[in-house]
């Protein structure tokens, strides 16, 4: 494993080094590096920084923070990542109404869910009440949020999709990109959207001619359907 | 209802308080809770809760404003100031939290802004800059910034030296959000209160250029907010970023990448140093490269900042001027101005109304094309409902444009008209602005001059009272303006036009207006004489009467070799006497009997100005005119002038240089024959 992430001297990765589509090794290193910040896996990246010496710009304290805030969300504890994103920074959920009202929503359905009611209907009346008036633009998320209510059994209800772990998901991943983009970092990791271009490539190549190519065809070990032209990417 | 627990939850830690008791607990309680003698760590829990509940959410603030949440706060925060010794956990948290909290309440809730304003929190927050703790320093700056972006920063009284120069050390911070934060509030220091020479004094404008080589996108934007802010309007801080080239480079190339907020920023920096006059001629031909990408943020964008910058970056380039209007510049602006009201906050649709206005003026102002557009897309009673804004630049920009139209003789005949500019145009004259005022004359200049319906309506709107009281002003350009305006009101009028302006200027005050010290005012009020001469006899005579010729006899002082006239003057006066001359043989003789003729032969050999020889053949032509019915006094006046040796001077100007003067002596010559 550390091989793996090993970074090679000064000018070794021009050559035999490099993979096939010539792509240098330190930038590959980088991608990684950007998947894990990203991503928030500072173990990950604190680890892959020793090993590999690939730095980056971002604070790794700062992730830990933002790892902390999205899993409570994703535990359902919306209250209590409002009040650390409130110390990460104000000024998030101050300019994001449309976020500042999906957070809300959230604790709603968590209400909803913990079958409170009386104080569900409080809430909706003393908080989300006031964020429809202002903005009409969220009635309609808020009276499908509502509906619950109404139904004995809200898991077989048409708006059941609110009581699933997506939606938990959803509100996670918007307020972790508030966060990275107020710090100024990417929204998302480059590497998946590289891997849907490959793929999307590859198709319209195999669409448009029969030419062999590298193809490759198994993205998890980088495997190519021509091997007599394959060339480790690393040593 | 069921009743829940109070104290902290399980999930949150000691600090923190579950909603659910704060629902419960009137704002009032929690006020209560924040004020003295509450233990600190309870003190705390509820400032916590308090920050929680009011971030995002305008209702909850304007509730705990109303409950005197703001003093509460400040006060926390004053009192920890005050301790002599260091912070300890508990303040520090106190003191983060009431700047977070101060900074929520005065965003997005004017009456919030207004509570922290009054309550003085801005010295504490200003204070807290100087902290060696990084945490209170970013914490105070972003509640002053979300202070200084508020709807009422206009009231913030200027920062002091001393804060200022805090604010410039946070600028070369490692902590590049917080130097940008920093870079924000400065940049409103000196669209507020105009402190960029202040901030420049401290060296502030060399440490906000730095921040533009940031990586962050975020830092990059706040320092060129405050590079933009500060060089607006100032040519010297202009000038020192138009010299550094790694500056130059970088906003260039910000304002062809990165998104529309980025651009527009980019290009509002090089819009203000490369509009300064004289400007080095590498960074002027940048107005040239950032076109284009103006144009476009024009598509794409309802940014107040937009129409500003196109309407200096096309100041005074009529080679841009076209262009933009190639690019369908006109449509864009004037689409936006006719639904203005939609597209902006309340607080920006003056300024974009302004911008707007002064975007299609300046377009418009060498393009009748633009002009044309401006009416097909019916833009033209926007505009004119622009006249009589609350808003002072409104006006001034509405006027420039109505200025810009007005040269357009179609659209005074058609949508000026029918939009009844003359009214709203009509009361700028006496705008308090001056320079509305100026503006609003040179329209009325181009409005009266060849429509007889417009003249009426402007003479029975009272307009010759105001631009006589006008012509008695002490700025001389709207002498000059109101002057030129009585000029053209005249021109081709009829006699009870002429007769209802002189009623309303009258005679001492043209006289006064040919006596004018500013010789193009001077050549106005001769005009004026030229154009109330022009016409049938009765044209002629109530001038020739008025004090027994004293107008006559101003001519002639002015035609005098002595006075010192310029060509101009004496060519204009020439005219007036060559339109006496076409009157009644009385007319005919005064001017016979007049020293002027001397002076006539004077200007025909005047060998600078062919005008000038032109305009006095006329006076020959006019003199010898034979009419059928009494030839007789026109052989008596031939005979005259042969003696005075006009005959010879204009046999000597048979092949003059110039062709006009050429006929003209051929058609004079005729009569001596």
């Amino acid at each position: 494993m550390k091989d793996f992430w090993s970074e090679d001297g000064p000018g070794s990765s021009t050559s035999s080094k490099e993979g096939f589509a010539g792509v240098k090794k330190e930038r590959m290193n980088r991608l990684i590096m950007n998947f894990f910040v990203t991503e928030g896996y500072v173990d990950a990246a604190r680890e892959f920084e020793r090993e590999s010496g690939t730095t980056t710009e971002v604070n790794l304290e700062t992730i830990k923070d933002r790892m902390l805030i999205r899993r409570a969300v994703q535990k359902g504890e919306v209250e209590d990542a409002i009040d650390r994103v409130n110390d990460l920074n104000p000024e998030i959920l101050e300019h994001d109404s449309k976020l500042f009202f999906h957070l809300q929503q959230q604790r709603l359905i968590e209400l909803i869910r913990r079958k409170e009611v009386d104080k569900a209907l409080l809430f909706a009346q003393e908080y989300l009440a006031p964020l429809g008036e202002e903005n009409p633009g969220f009635l309609e998320e808020l009276e499908r949020t509502l509906a619950l209510l109404a139904f004995e059994d809200p898991l077989v209800s048409p708006v059941k999709d609110l009581l699933g772990v997506q939606r938990r998901q959803q509100a996670a991943s918007e307020l972790n990109s508030a966060i990275l983009h107020a710090q100024c970092q990417e929204k998302e990791p480059k590497l998946p959207n590289l891997i849907k271009l490959l793929k999307w490539s590859q198709n319209r190549l195999d669409d448009l001619s029969d030419t062999s190519y590298p193809k490759i065809e198994n993205f998890e070990t980088g495997e190519t359907s021509r091997s007599s032209l394959q060339t480790p990417m690393v040593e | 209802m069921t009743v829940m627990e109070e104290g902290p939850s399980s999930s949150g830690g000691a600090i923190y308080v579950p909603h659910e008791s704060f629902v419960r607990k009137r704002a009032e309680e929690a006020v209560g809770e924040l004020k003295e003698g509450v233990e600190p760590a309870k003190k705390k829990s509820t400032l916590r809760a308090l920050r929680n509940e009011i971030i995002g959410d305008r209702t909850k603030k304007f509730t705990f404003v109303k409950e005197g949440a703001v003093q509460a706060v400040s006060k926390i925060l004053r009192d920890a100031l005050a301790k002599p010794a260091g912070f300890d956990a508990t303040t520090t948290d106190l003191v983060i939290q009431s700047a977070a909290t101060l900074g929520s309440f005065s965003c997005g809730l004017e009456l919030g802004a207004e509570a922290v304003i009054e309550s003085g929190a801005v010295t504490d927050l200003t204070q807290l800059l100087g902290s060696s703790d990084t945490r209170l320093v970013t914490a105070a700056a972003r509640a002053l910034r979300l202070l200084f972006q508020s709807s009422r920063a206009s009231t913030l009284a200027p920062l002091s030296d001393s804060a200022i120069l805090l604010l410039i050390k946070l600028l070369p911070l490692e902590d590049e959000l917080t130097a940008g934060v920093s870079a924000s509030i400065l940049a409103k220091c000196c669209e507020i209160h105009g402190q960029q020479d202040r901030i420049q004094s401290f060296g502030g404008l060399k440490a906000v250029m730095r921040l533009l080589q940031s990586k962050l996108n975020k830092v990059q934007e706040a320092g060129m907010e405050c590079v933009a802010a500060m060089t607006s309007e100032n040519k010297e801080l202009a000038t020192f970023v138009s010299m550094d080239t790694e500056a130059v480079s970088t906003l260039l190339k910000l304002s062809k990448t990165g998104s529309s907020s980025t651009k527009l920023l980019a290009c509002r920096c090089i819009t203000s140093i490369s509009t300064q006059p004289d400007a080095p001629e590498e960074i002027e031909k940048l107005r040239m490269h950032l076109l284009p990408v103006v144009i476009k943020l024009l598509k794409q964008a309802y940014h107040p900042h937009v129409p500003h910058v196109l309407a200096r970056l096309l100041y005074d380039k009529q080679k841009l001027q076209k262009i933009a209007y190639d690019s369908n510049a006109v449509s864009m602006l004037t689409a936006w101005l006719l639904e203005a009201p939609g597209a902006s906050p309340p607080q920006d649709q003056k300024y974009v109304k302004e911008g707007l206005l002064t975007a299609i003026g300046i377009i418009s102002l060498h393009n009748e094309d633009a002009r044309r557009s401006v009416i097909e897309l019916k833009g033209i009673r926007t505009i004119v409902d622009a006249l009589r804004d609350e808003d002072e630049r409104v006006r001034a920009a509405a006027c420039l444009c109505a200025k810009s139209l007005s040269r357009s003789r179609m659209a005074i005949k058609s949508s000026l008209f029918d939009a009844k500019i003359d009214g709203p145009l009509l009361s700028l004259l006496s705008d308090p602005s001056p320079q509305v005022q100026q503006t609003a004359s040179a329209t009325l200049c181009n409005l009266v001059l060849s429509f007889n319906p417009m003249k009426e309506n402007i003479l029975a709107a009272g307009g010759v009272r105001e631009l006589a009281m006008l012509s008695k002003s002490m700025d001389s350009i709207l002498r000059l303006h109101s002057t030129w305006a009585i000029k053209n009101l005249l021109c081709r009028a009829n006699r009870r036009i002429k007769e209802r302006v002189m009623e309303e200027l009258t005679w001492p005050q043209l006289l006064t207006l040919l006596n004018d010290s500013e010789p193009d005012v001077q050549i106005q009020a001769v005009t004026i004489v030229r154009n109330l001469v022009f016409g049938k006899m009765e044209d002629i005579e109530p001038v020739v009467q008025y004090k027994n010729g004293e107008v006559l006899s101003i001519l002639e002082r002015l035609l005098s070799p002595s006075s010192g006239s310029s060509a101009k003057i004496r060519e204009h006066a020439i005219y007036a006497v060559s339109n006496i001359c076409s009157g009644s043989d009385k007319h005919k003789d005064m001017i016979i009997q007049s020293m002027i003729l001397s002076s006539v032969l004077q200007c025909l050999r005047d060998e600078q100005s062919s005008e000038l020889r032109v305009a006095a053949a006329w006076v020959i032509i006019n003199l010898t005119w034979k009419d059928a019915d009494d030839e007789a006094s026109a052989k008596a006046r031939i005979e005259r002038l042969r003696q005075m040796g006009f005959e010879d001077q204009l046999e000597s100007m048979k092949d003059d240089s110039s062709l006009d003067v050429k006929d003209r002596v051929v058609e004079a010559l005729r009569s001596f024959k």
